[in-house]
């Protein structure tokens, strides 16, 4: 296992991609994986002003990163069959899945500090718990990007990209409307969704 | 309150998002069996075959 996570990050960071088209598909699922399993530990980390909330992040954070990766990823594919790149499904979603990976890892990287700030800061508790998620984002798109110019250096590929962060960032800020509070008991203007936002 | 419905109504599409959050990963789990399976065939085949003089 401890090999397979470590070619995981080779293959996050850009490096050597794996020879056998199994064993691509088999690290991309493992990706997804890993990054539930980070995604968690924020959770916990951003619930943590209560022990109820830090409980139900553990399961609401991987599932509201889940279920928007889910939202997302056929209309990325659709625009990938429209614009006629020479990009596959399985090679988008396996960059799709790496990327996730590596913005949950930011996030799990950035989580003790989430706690520590929430529980002693009354100012930069909450903004940092937002600003980590956004710098986790902003990672995971730019490793997806990087992803998939490595792969095919096509600019209709990248529409493709685009839609699909696009519409995974709109998916995200729904499902965690349906699942606030999130990050403290209180809550965000996020919890709101996209009425309250815009 | 979102998108004008009660917090019951809002409860319950969490729950269904949730069940079918639930699927995908067993579905992803079951992949993963399969393709890893794939994966140590295709290694196995790449030894034999660098193993092969002819």
């Amino acid at each position: 296992m401890q090999a397979r996570l470590s070619q995981l990050m080779t293959m996050t960071t850009g490096g050597e991609r794996p020879q056998s088209r199994a064993e691509e598909s088999m690290l991309a699922i493992l990706a997804i994986g890993a990054a539930l399993a980070l995604a968690s530990l924020w959770g916990v980390a951003a619930g943590s002003e209560s022990a109820q909330l830090a409980v139900a992040n553990a399961y609401k954070v991987p599932m509201v990163i889940l279920l928007s990766a889910l939202t997302a990823l056929p209309a990325g594919i659709v625009a990938l069959r429209l614009t006629n790149a020479r990009l596959g499904a399985a090679e988008l979603a396996g960059a799709f899945a790496t990327s996730i990976f590596g913005g949950t890892l930011v996030l799990a990287t950035l989580a003790p500090l989430v706690a520590i700030y929430y529980h002693t800061s009354s100012k930069a508790g909450l903004p940092l718990a937002l600003g980590s998620v956004f710098v986790a984002l902003a990672t995971a798109s730019l490793l997806f990007a990087r992803a998939v110019a490595r792969r095919v250096s096509e600019r209709k590929s990248l529409i493709a990209v685009g839609v699909l962060v696009a519409l995974f960032l709109a998916a995200l800020l729904q499902f965690v409307a349906l699942a606030a509070p999130i990050i403290g008991t209180h809550g965000t203007a996020f919890d709101g969704g996209f009425d309250r936002v815009f | 309150m979102l998108g004008g419905h009660d917090a019951t109504y809002v409860r319950a599409v969490w729950l269904v998002a949730s069940a079918v959050g639930a699927l995908a990963l067993v579905v992803l789990a079951l992949l993963f069996r399969r393709v890893r399976a794939r994966a140590e065939l295709d290694e196995v085949e790449r030894v034999l075959a660098d193993d092969d003089p002819s």
